[in-house]
């Protein structure tokens, strides 16, 4: 039976009892064994403290010495430009010599990192071009007046029209003094030969012919030396510069399409005797030699067209006249299939370009045939009346005329009579909507 | 006191090791109070009267002979957003709308409005307009607004000279290096986000995955191999701008001579190197 | 790894990083439970060093109160930290500069002090226990006594001089850790809401009266279930200190946020905005009104009209958990409310609970931890001062 002593504690405090207790001197065993632990204790936490310290610790301050090092560790993401050049010369130079030298490659084709060293294939060609352009230059207040933007709702072909920026604007080397103007002026174009000026039925494909070429062709439109009833009075309306403008356009928009075309399979024996008279300028694969176009790929029909009005004297060349002239109709025929299918364009078509409109399409992509004259929000050119905003009803009833013949033109009528009634609604009911402003 | 060779020497080898031993103790605390002494008095001369070690092992790199720093011209700001999504490529920054080492914010004020609206692509209405998080673009919201003025500002750590993250870090996992760069050693954080609360610029953040602080790090596995950071590579307007401030002839020794630079937040003390011109009285 | 994040939504402009609340619930409860410590070893040390023995009662349960919250309160840091499992990190290489780094060393320091001061409370009756025991318990009681049964007039002597040395460092320790906590979220510049230099000492003050109120209760509530009376002149002296110090830190608050208004520096305009939104009830009504206002009028009011008997012992029970749910808010107003406030000063967060290991669940979880240890440890170590002579055999 023993006191418990803790319950006096406080009674004995400031009695005076515990101080004439020394702490020290005469330490009892238990005290004793408590301080070992205690030492015990905390020499093991330092001697874990020196022991856990890293090496390489207050080499340079409080942390880590190795750490600067390892994370000076890995490889770069983005190469650079130059590091693109090294395959991509060509893509490299055309762009180093542009307005967009100072978007990188990488911005727009995601980091290289190791390409094309693994299997990672290629690099992304960004495929919706206009959400990618308005990143920097879709109109906004706060961006700096000195950056070229667009409003792209009166930007011609917004975004709803799912064209893509690249169709009008070269992305490696956009023009913004020349290259404007041209794409302008390509709206005229765009109604027949297509938005990606690839050609629209009987009309012909611009992309990739040579821009000589182009220029020449558009002033005998102009000087009348040749005739057409659609070309010739746009063409007139146009000045020498404008006309160089739009043939470099045309020009640069496609330039790999004049690649050597496939070894024709069976060659016609019979065809040889009729090429002889073309080779010696259009290439031994009608693949075009300097001014001279290519005739690889063309359209069939339009290389009759063009072959009968050389022989009848609608279109004139001192070169071609008499070459067509001594050919028979059965001859141009024959020629212009063999020409026709040789490299058909349609077949190696880039897997990126924009597909032709379909037969049942979407009235916006029906209005290509309209934008080239009516304007590209149906507001009208020159003597071209505006068609937007105008009644449903009174559309249709028009269209209808020019494909009925009761109305005659000749622009309108051969349009007119391509379209199907149900196109001819959908096109009343989109240009009926469009406001014009 | 001479030790007479010989004698007493196999007898004395324990003790002489214990001794070592507590001096190797002793020095390396002493280290501690040294490299702490120096942090708390924010002097740069604290280290200076120590030899200096070999600088760290990086190829064809010597610290000593960089010091970097950082320019953002906020009046050639486009807000393209490259920079942030060249920043998560280029580092593998956590792809969502709360993880990143560098941002834009936009200011606008509306006529009429004291105080500018601001936004960055971390924005709803941004994420909305970008469709998806791990896309970045600005919305066009203020279109059809009278606008006063507007502008972007990019935003990213300021390697502060005196960085108020390092101070704060209880284990001495992210530090600022040599040649001025604050970085993290991810292999020692314990994840207490200390840092994150003390940065007054909100440029850190903890990573989900890794489950340690992370931060920019002015890409410095690119700096030291004599690239730029790829927000600074990949930036078409020339907004962001960066160099060693040892040499004259750099774009930032240039951007600070012809220009009046300014810092963000400057009564933090935090001493920024990261400068700005083009900045306004509401910018944060 | 999982990519588990919880983003916060917000009003006006903040940051994007800023969007994720680093601190969660747990770094509230970790200042509660540190402060309920430094609050508990004040109580003790009322005994221990002032020998004021109205608090004899309590002096040794309030001991093991302490030492309990004591060792669960780096359970918080644990949870919440990233890489736990890194922590000693920090003790292998702490950094000077910052107010974190100390914590390892402050708290293992304190631990082991709060280990001895019980050590030493409890050697006499461990020594009897010993004597009195066979088997395994006697093994137990032997080891924890260090093997050493030497409890004589002098042996004893020892032992309380070294208890009175103790408590002595105790005290300042104690506080020190407390306003330390404190100086963790006062020395941050980054905040508005927490950059104070007023914050160690706010946080101190309502340490002690977290402390004293959350052994009113435990008193009560452990003298309800062992069916022993209320000493009420015990439960007076602490409900006395209670209303003092509760003054006292009502004041601090209040004086602080009068340092925010009137300083009015820049930010000013969303700190009222919050202020007077969503922090309104949490901090006006609940914290600063109910939490501090009604417990100081309702003791006062029992003081002044000599209120006696079960009434005062009701009174003093309810005061005391309306205190320890101001001083929950209290930290809970400064840890997410500092971190609502975003960092541009121009944007208001709000904390969303994240679950899991950061979450409230886990947070009540850690707070009911030294609760289940404390009743575990008063079955080993009775603290009763009544305590039969003959210690009774737990069954």
């Amino acid at each position: 039976m023993t006191i418990v002593k803790y319950s006096e504690y406080g009674t004995r405090l400031y009695s005076g009892v515990y101080q004439q207790t020394a702490i020290v001197p005469g330490m009892p065993t238990h005290i004793l064994r408590l301080l070992i632990l205690l030492g015990a204790f905390l020499t093991t936490a330092l001697a874990a403290k020196i022991f856990f310290t890293d090496e390489s610790f207050y080499r340079y301050g409080h942390y880590r010495g190795a750490a600067p090092a390892e994370l000076a560790v890995g490889d770069p993401q983005f190469r650079g430009p130059g590091y693109c050049q090294n395959c991509h010369t060509e893509r490299h130079t055309q762009w180093n010599a542009g307005v967009h030298k100072v978007v990188k490659c990488e911005i727009c084709h995601t980091p290289a990192a190791d390409h094309p060293a693994t299997g990672k294939g290629k690099l992304p060609i960004p495929a919706d071009t206009v959400k990618l352009c308005t990143l920097c230059h879709e109109k906004m207040p706060s961006r700096p007046a000195t950056q070229p933007q667009i409003v792209v709702k009166d930007h011609p072909y917004p975004h709803e029209d799912r064209l893509e920026c690249i169709t009008c604007h070269n992305p490696h080397a956009p023009s913004i003094g020349g290259l404007k103007p041209a794409v302008a002026l390509a709206v005229e174009c765009v109604g027949c030969h297509g938005a990606d000026g690839k050609g629209v039925g009987a009309f012909p494909a611009l992309v990739g012919r040579d821009a000589a070429y182009l220029k020449r062709e558009m002033q005998k439109y102009k000087s009348g030396l040749r005739q057409n009833p659609m070309m010739t009075p746009l063409m007139k309306a146009l000045s020498d510069r404008d006309i160089e403008e739009l043939a470099k356009y045309y020009a640069a928009m496609g330039g790999a399409s004049t690649e050597a075309p496939a070894a024709p399979g069976a060659a016609d024996v019979q065809i040889a005797g009729l090429t002889a008279k073309c080779v010696g300028c259009h290439g031994a694969q009608g693949e075009g030699v300097g001014a001279f176009p290519h005739l690889a790929g063309k359209k069939t029909d339009y290389l009759i067209d063009q072959l009968k009005n050389y022989k009848s004297g609608v279109r004139q060349d001192p070169m071609m006249t008499p070459i067509a002239k001594g050919l028979t109709d059965e001859q141009i025929e024959r020629l212009s299939h063999y020409y026709g299918k040789l490299g058909d364009k349609s077949a190696a078509a880039p897997p990126d370009a924009v597909a032709p409109p379909a037969a049942s399409t979407a009235p916006v992509l029906l209005t290509v045939k309209c934008v080239g004259c009516h304007g590209a929000q149906g507001q009208g050119m020159g003597a071209f009346p505006a068609i937007a905003g105008k009644e449903i009803a009174y559309i249709v009833d028009q269209l209808k005329n020019y494909k009925s013949g009761v109305r005659d033109n000749p622009m309108m009528s051969p349009i007119a009579k391509s379209l199907s009634d149900e196109d001819i609604e959908k096109l009343a009911e989109y240009y009926a909507l469009l406001k014009t402003e | 006191m001479k030790r007479r060779p010989g004698k007493g020497k196999t007898r004395n080898t324990g003790r002489r090791a214990f001794l070592r031993s507590l001096g190797k103790a002793a020095a390396s605390v002493g280290a501690a109070l040294v490299g702490g002494a120096g942090m708390f008095g924010h002097s740069s001369t604290g280290r200076a009267a120590v030899a200096k070690p070999a600088p760290p092992e990086i190829p064809g790199y010597d610290w000593n002979k960089h010091r970097w720093g950082y320019g953002i011209d906020a009046n050639r700001c486009i807000g393209c957003l490259r920079c942030v999504e060249a920043c998560k490529a280029e580092n593998d920054v956590f792809l969502s709308a709360h993880h990143f080492r560098t941002w834009v914010e936009r200011y606008v004020w509306l006529d009429g409005e004291e105080r500018p609206r601001v936004d960055s692509h971390a924005d709803p209405g941004n994420i909305a307009a970008s469709g998806s998080e791990k896309q970045f673009r600005f919305d066009n919201r203020y279109r059809d607004e009278k606008v006063y003025k507007a502008f972007f500002v990019p935003k990213i750590c300021n390697h502060c000279r005196h960085p108020s993250c390092v101070s704060v870090c209880p284990t001495g996992a992210t530090f600022k290096t040599d040649d001025g760069a604050v970085l993290i050693d991810h292999s020692y954080c314990i994840g207490c986000q200390y840092c994150v609360q003390a940065c007054p610029y909100g440029a850190r953040f903890f990573d989900p995955r890794t489950h340690v602080t992370e931060k920019c790090t002015w890409c410095y596995h690119r700096i030291t191999k004599g690239l730029k950071p790829a927000c600074v590579e990949v930036c078409p307007v020339n907004a962001r701008i960066f160099g060693d401030l040892n040499n004259q002839a750099s774009d930032i020794s240039k951007f600070l001579r012809e220009n009046r630079v300014q810092v963000l937040k400057p009564e933090t003390g935090n001493a920024p190197t990261c400068f700005y011109v083009g900045l306004d009285k509401e910018v944060s | 790894m999982d990519a588990v994040f919880h983003a916060s939504p917000y009003i006006g402009y903040v940051y994007p990083n800023e969007t994720i609340i680093p601190w969660t619930v747990m770094i509230v409860v970790y200042p509660y439970m540190t402060g309920l410590v430094a609050g508990a070893f004040s109580v003790s040390s009322m005994y221990h060093v002032f020998g004021m023995e109205s608090f004899k009662p309590v002096a040794r349960f309030a001991l093991l109160t302490a030492l309990c919250f004591m060792l669960f309160v780096p359970m918080t840091l644990l949870l919440h930290l990233g890489q736990p499992q890194r922590a000693f990190n920090a003790m292998i290489t702490p950094h000077l500069t910052s107010a974190f780094a100390a914590f390892g060393y402050f708290a293992a320091f304190y631990s082991i002090l709060l280990m001895l001061e019980t050590w030493f409370a409890f050697r006499e009756d461990n020594v009897i226990r010993a004597r009195n025991a066979t088997g395994i318990r006697r093994s137990f009681y032997r080891a924890l006594t260090l093997w050493s049964d030497d409890i004589s007039e002098k042996a004893l002597s020892f032992d309380h001089k070294w208890m009175f040395a103790l408590a002595i460092i105790g005290i300042p320790s104690a506080h020190g850790l407390h306003g330390y906590v404190g100086f963790v979220f006062g020395s941050l510049k980054s905040r508005e809401w927490w950059g104070s230099d007023m914050m160690p000492v706010i946080f101190l003050f309502s340490a002690i009266i977290s402390g004293i109120a959350v052994l009113i209760v435990l008193y009560t509530l452990v003298s309800k279930i062992r069916k022993t009376p209320i000493d009420e002149a015990c439960v007076r002296g602490m409900a006395g200190a209670l209303w003092g110090f509760l003054m006292f830190t009502l004041l601090l608050e209040g004086l602080e946020f009068a340092n925010v208004v009137y300083k009015a520096k820049e930010g000013i305009e969303v700190i009222m905005e919050y202020v007077t939104g969503p922090l309104f009830y949490r901090y006006f009504v609940f914290q600063f009104g109910v939490g501090a206002i009604v417990p100081i009028i309702v003791l006062g009011l029992m003081f002044m009209r000599s209120v006696r008997g079960k009434a005062f012992i009701v009174g003093a029970v309810i005061c005391s958990l309306l205190v320890l749910m101001n001083v929950f808010l209290m930290r809970w107003n400064v840890v997410i409310g500092g971190q609502e406030i975003a960092k541009t000063m121009r944007g208001l967060l709000t904390y969303q609970d994240p679950g899991g290991r950061e979450g409230l669940t886990a947070a009540l979880s850690v707070l009911s931890g030294p609760l289940i240890l404390l009743f575990i440890l008063t079955r080993f170590l009775p603290p009763w001062a009544e305590m039969s002579e003959e210690p009774e055999p737990t069954q």
